[in-house]
């Protein structure tokens, strides 16, 4: 590949794009990481989510 | 042939190989956890919640199409019911949710028309690489 065009990628697209979203986890976590007990929870909380979610749509929507 | 269109084309392709590399190495690391995640436990809950994230956004996905007139209810109700049935899964077994989530998802990927698999493909091809990296 062109050095020149890989240069010109990772420079202008790859490394801005990544640094935005680790700003922007950091600013969504406070940035502060999950632990052990908050991703277990967060599983728990996600899963519910979608289960009820389309347990409702599918209840709205009968075959 | 002229030099100039084959070394265009030629570049294109590496460019596209290029990345196509970087996609498949973002999505191997999808699920890899932050280090503040330390026990066997907590890794394989947070992997298991970014499955659950995924199958989340082609549930959301399915029925803003069915509601956009984009995807019959018929087929919207095969991927919703797959997304609640694995999202179950993935709750009660984070660490053996593939063997019953990814045939399951084979099942309703072959249920959808060419068309409708067009309108829900970025979804699908997220899980179609978290299918592969899980095995």
């Amino acid at each position: 590949m062109n050095p020149e065009l890989l240069a010109l990628l990772l420079k202008d697209i790859i490394i801005p794009e990544i640094a935005a979203v680790i700003r922007a986890h950091a600013n969504a976590s406070g940035g502060k990481m999950p632990n052990d007990a908050q991703v277990l929870e967060a599983l728990q909380l996600d899963a519910d989510r979608y289960i009820r979610a389309g347990e409702a749509w599918l209840k709205a929507n009968p075959a | 042939m002229d030099r100039t269109t084959k070394m265009s084309r030629q570049t294109r392709a590496e460019l596209l190989v290029f990345i196509v590399a970087l996609g498949v190495l973002a999505l191997t690391c999808i699920a890899c956890p932050p280090p503040s995640v330390q026990t066997p436990a907590g890794k394989t809950a947070y992997a298991a919640d970014q499955v659950v994230l995924r199958i989340g956004e082609l549930q959301t996905a399915a029925i803003d199409a069915n509601a956009a007139g984009e995807l019959s209810t018929e087929t919207t109700r095969h991927v919703v019911q797959f997304t609640v049935d694995a999202a179950k899964t993935l709750k009660a077994s984070p660490d053996g949710w593939h063997t019953t989530v990814g045939p399951a998802y084979v099942g309703m990927k072959n249920q959808l028309a060419p068309a409708e698999r067009a309108r829900l493909g970025p979804y699908l091809g997220i899980l179609d690489a978290i299918m592969v990296n899980a095995r």
